[in-house]
């Protein structure tokens, strides 16, 4: 019986091509012999057979309904973001390159020993001057939202009353702008 | 010619090839549209989550592991959307019966060399029994069954897939094959 039972897995092993070369000359012996693990043995084959012949056919146009159902990948996204992001990180460095290359040349012509220092020092005066000019323009902008603001609280109710529903409206609108769009087919599967 | 491994494929799709997805598709759809077939026993709801997981593995396939195989993420996600399809169906409260019907059957009718009234009977009771047969095995068995006949997967991408060592799956698909057997010993004679 317990031989019967090894000759039995061999059997299901070389059906599946898994039984060693060895294996499959010993089980070829004992067939020759045995009539029961003959009889076993066309069971198992027609066992395949029918599994085998027991699948269901393809919908009619299943891939070109997939292919036609496939989205922007994720991935694909954030390729075409790494590229944008690549152009503008070129365009920068281009435009920096161009302003060194013509802040070299005013150098050379003011200071013609030290065109470099020349040009630092102007950037230097630039920045500081563009520091003043944007301290006096924030000051300027922040007297005339007070003036405004004066004026709104100094108005009749109604205008305050339309000024806060419009701040609101602008307020969710952006919210709504921000707030990503999720869906369910977007969720990656487990890979668990 | 040889055809291109899966794992290339992959890489071609991530390099902007979409053509190459349809490869991937063409070579796994039949497995896996059958193999779901087993597990939720309804041909239209099968095609429909194949196509799911296939849209699903696409969105992801740029965190698919080259450790692994293409092949056992597949299955392994059609085996997830699959466990979701059965508890959305459970909350609807519809019987995982309810497509025990005719229409079923056909789909089990076996091709036969020949012809005749008394043949076709015959691979009509078959089908069924094969049917009832494969239904009526344990969880465990039925699934391992239908991932080796249905889903084609060899038996090293079965061991990965279920996280069992090599020789368990063997002998687990070697006993579901002599239930199987024992229970259609009346189809499988001469």
């Amino acid at each position: 019986m317990g031989e019967h039972t090894t000759y039995l897995e061999w059997l299901d092993q070389e059906l599946e091509g898994t039984l060693p070369a060895e294996a499959a000359g010993q089980l070829a012996d004992h067939l020759a012999e045995c009539a029961g693990c003959r009889h076993e043995r066309r069971h198992l084959v027609r066992l395949h057979e029918a599994l085998d012949e027991a699948t269901i056919p393809l919908r009619e146009g299943f891939h070109a309904g997939v292919m036609a159902a496939l989205p922007a990948a994720p991935w694909q996204r954030a390729t075409r973001r790494r590229g944008s992001y690549r152009l503008a990180a070129a365009l920068l460095v281009a435009l920096a390159g161009l302003s060194a290359a013509l802040l070299a040349l005013a150098g050379a012509e003011v200071a013609p020993g030290a065109p470099l220092a020349a040009a630092a020092s102007a950037v230097v005066d630039l920045l500081a001057v563009s520091l003043v000019a944007g301290a006096g323009l924030l000051a300027a902008s922040w007297s005339g939202v007070g003036l405004a603001v004066g004026e709104i609280f100094s108005a009749s109710p109604g205008i305050l009353v339309g000024c806060a529903l419009l701040l609101t409206f602008l307020v969710l609108l952006l919210a709504t702008m921000v707030r990503r769009p999720r869906t369910a087919a977007a969720r990656s599967p487990r890979h668990d | 010619m040889e055809p291109r491994p899966d794992e290339e494929l992959v890489r071609a799709v991530l390099d902007g090839d979409q053509d190459a997805f349809g490869d991937l598709v063409d070579r796994y759809q039949g497995r896996l549209v059958n193999y779901l077939y087993r597990l939720l026993r309804n041909t239209d709801e099968a095609h429909d989550v194949a196509q799911e997981v296939f849209i699903k593995v696409y969105q992801a396939l740029d965190r698919f592991d080259p450790r692994y195989r293409f092949s056992t993420w597949l299955f392994r996600v059609g085996q997830n959307a699959a466990i979701d399809q059965i508890r959305k169906r459970r909350l609807k409260l519809v019987s995982l019966h309810r497509q025990d019907d005719g229409e079923e059957g056909r789909d089990w009718e076996l091709p036969s060399g020949e012809r005749g009234p008394y043949r076709e009977v015959r691979n009509l009771e078959r089908g069924a029994a094969i049917r009832q047969a494969i239904a009526g095995l344990p969880d465990e068995y039925r699934e391992l069954i239908s991932l080796r006949h249905f889903g084609e997967l060899s038996y090293d991408e079965i061991a990965e897939l279920k996280e069992m060592p090599l020789g368990t799956v063997k002998n687990k698909l070697f006993r579901g094959r002599q239930m199987l057997k024992a229970q259609l010993s009346g189809f499988l004679t001469d």
